[in-house]
């Protein structure tokens, strides 16, 4: 199919564009027709193919090809969509929400240009993959760790301005990002924080500078281009020991989450640590058609004989603890002797786990700041490949969580999927990440994803429960839920967003925050 | 330097005759290039008669999914260095995490057809490398 165009921009003045883009960048650098395949959504939920198409890519080198690009796109009214590397596949990938948008790709600006391993820092570019950055430290004996989300190729940058999690204490990335240098609308560049301050030696150090806080309006939007991010690394401890409690049965999330929130709260836990469903584990080591043929949810007789063939749990709690090892030894015994309480739970280390693969010896690389892929595993479960994640934020209270978990399954369930879930523990709320897995080929698995997820949406809203980020098909539905006095807040993005971005060209509809020419007949 | 090339990639039909999978295995390689590899998912015992038809001279790989290990140890840098031509006998994941990789180091053609639920038969050749292809974090250099 012709690639489209975006409403408003006639294809002799797209095809004008691009010339400017290629005398920018290079020719070469700019990819059209075909060439645009691998900016397309890998998991596609919506039957029709026209929507979330970009209508080319351009992919500038440096900052200043960055500011001449904002500015053709401001006189020429064609819409871009930033990505650092397009890798965050369960969301989109490099798609745009508005089919016919330019691809900003960002992923040659990938230069590590900084690490501290005094104060324990990066400074980076879009494209640096956690792979690279990981790399670098090893290959240049640095005794720092990062903290990894779960594929290892995504942007380091771009995770942390998507609000993602890894599983170190260093887990929630924006927590651990500081400083800023953003390209605006209208090609002027900004340093956020210390960085505003010129010959300043903190910017990577203190996040806040003086005035208002700024850089959260750069995650999640639609306000600038990041160019530049600090973020923090943790140091090498001087122990680790990743363990692994399972619990039996499906009931047990209320009382595990019980006992785990004071032990988070106080630091006992000291990572962003998971509790992971049954099936969701099993995954990573095996297939659906392994244990059971027909179709629809799972029973629990074959819940039961995949628990005792792979040694694991309804739900099963990895976690880590990091330290000098006297350190170790006195808060594995509270965590202990705390889960003990539930009935039927179960320790293990590493060395305890003999079958291979293994979920707490994969998740032991990954909780010391490892990048992988092996998460991809999971989408083979049902065959067919494809992946969504619901990701709805509660309180960290037992109640809660069974009543998420209840809620969630259930309509997951019903629609002939099965649950796969995870709970990321923060300070004091859990991020119930349901992923749902479908067979990207077949039309009708997509339609039933799509009204199940839509019908998910308003059942969490309607409890009080938000989505923390999601896929480009859903910004809109997902903004619509957070519209608390007359959908104020996304009135004040909205109002922010006419100030810094007034001909709307920079990623329209991101977050469902859409320009004014765009926004008729949209909420609020 | 990391590229985003055009990865170009048919999907036939679902559930293909053995009969097509093997003339398609047998089909001629284009010169200047061989079999990489061959990998093959161990956990299914199709791809395990699968790859032992259809590698040919190629000492077939085993894999359990995970492509984690073969490229960060091996395939990465090799990849690098030289075109290439690889097949295998995986799971979808496998074979899209392959194919992404790749994507950003060289251009790819790539063909998969699936077999059953669980595997997918595929071909992926790399080609055009860029001289003086580096993975980013050589490209370190600090902050003026």
């Amino acid at each position: 199919m012709a690639e489209p165009l975006p409403p408003g921009v006639s294809a002799d003045r797209m095809a004008e564009t691009l010339e400017r883009f290629g005398q920018i960048v290079g020719k070469e650098w700019v990819f059209t027709g075909e060439q645009t395949a691998s900016y397309h959504d890998p998991y596609p939920i919506s039957n029709d193919d026209a929507r979330y198409r970009a209508h080319a890519a351009v992919a500038p080198a440096s900052v200043e090809q960055v500011q001449e690009i904002v500015k053709a796109a401001n006189a020429s009214g064609v819409p871009l969509w930033p990505v650092s590397r397009g890798k965050n596949f369960a969301y989109g990938g490099a798609a745009p929400v508005l089919s016919g948008s330019i691809v900003l790709d960002m992923s040659r600006m990938n230069r590590i240009l900084e690490v501290n391993e005094k104060f324990g820092y990066a400074l980076v570019e879009p494209g640096v993959s956690y792979f690279d950055l990981y790399n670098y430290l090893q290959a240049n004996g640095l005794k720092l760790w990062l903290d990894v989300p779960d594929p290892g190729w995504g942007s380091v940058m771009g995770n942390a301005l998507d609000h993602g999690v890894g599983y170190t204490p260093y887990g929630d990335h924006f927590m651990m990002q500081c400083g800023m240098e953003v390209v605006l609308a209208n090609g002027d560049v900004v340093r956020t924080g210390m960085g505003a301050m010129p010959g300043n030696n903190t910017w990577q150090l203190f996040k806040y500078g003086f005035g208002p806080y700024v850089d959260g309006l750069f995650s999640q939007s639609n306000f600038g281009i990041v160019t530049k991010m600090g973020i923090w690394l943790m140091p090498e401890p001087a122990g680790y020991r990743p363990y692994m409690i399972t619990f039996e049965r499906e009931d047990d999330i209320a009382e595990v989450i019980e006992i785990l929130r004071p032990l988070r709260l106080n630091n006992v836990i000291q990572n962003a640590a998971t509790i992971r469903s049954l099936v969701l584990d099993a995954a990573i080591s095996s297939t659906r058609s392994q244990y059971y043929s027909r179709t629809g949810p799972i029973p629990d007789s074959v819940a039961r004989k995949i628990m005792a063939d792979q040694d694991i749990g309804m739900w099963n709690f990895c976690g880590a603890l990091y330290g000098p090892p006297p350190i170790i030894d006195a808060l594995w015994t509270v965590i202990r002797d705390a889960f003990a309480k539930v009935p039927g739970a179960k320790f293990y280390f590493p060395e305890d786990r003999k079958r291979r693969p293994d979920i707490l010896i994969h998740r032991a690389e990954t909780m010391r700041g490892v990048p992988k892929l092996t998460e991809f595993n999971f989408l083979n479960w049902a065959g067919g490949g494809g992946h969504i994640g619901f990701s709805p934020v509660s309180p960290t209270t037992g109640t809660d969580a069974l009543k998420q978990y209840r809620m969630v399954s259930g309509r997951v369930r019903e629609y002939g999927f099965d649950y796969m879930g995870l709970l990321a523990i923060g300070f004091r709320e859990l991020h119930h990440v349901t992923v749902i897995v479908y067979d990207k080929t077949n039309t009708d698995e997509r339609r039933r994803l799509d009204e199940c997820f839509n019908l998910l949406v308003k059942e969490a809203a309607a409890e009080g429960y938000g989505e923390y980020r999601t896929h480009i098909q859903y910004m809109d539905a997902i903004a619509g839920t957070y519209k608390w006095n007359d959908n104020a807040l996304l009135k004040m993005h909205q109002t922010i967003k006419d100030a810094l971005d007034p001909k709307g060209i920079l990623a329209p509809g991101k977050s469902g925050i859409w320009p004014k020419h765009l926004r008729d007949g949209r909420q609020a | 330097m990391n590229r985003r090339l055009f990865v170009q990639a048919s999907v036939t039909s679902l559930f293909i005759p053995n009969a097509m999978i093997a003339a398609s295995a047998d089909a001629p390689v284009p010169d200047g290039l061989a079999w990489s590899y061959f990998f093959f998912d161990e956990r299914f015992a199709e791809a395990r008669r699968l790859a032992g038809k259809l590698s040919g001279t190629t000492e077939p790989t085993p894999v359990q999914g995970d492509i984690t290990a073969i490229w960060t140890g091996e395939l990465g840098r090799a990849s690098l260095a030289a075109p290439m031509t690889m097949k295998g006998v995986t799971t979808e994941s496998f074979y899209f995490c392959l194919k992404i990789l790749l994507a950003d180091q060289a251009k790819v053609e790539a063909q998969v057809s699936r077999i059953d639920r669980d595997l997918y038969f595929w071909t992926i050749r790399t080609d055009n490398h860029f001289k003086g292809a580096t993975t980013s974090w050589q490209n370190h250099s600090h902050l003026a």
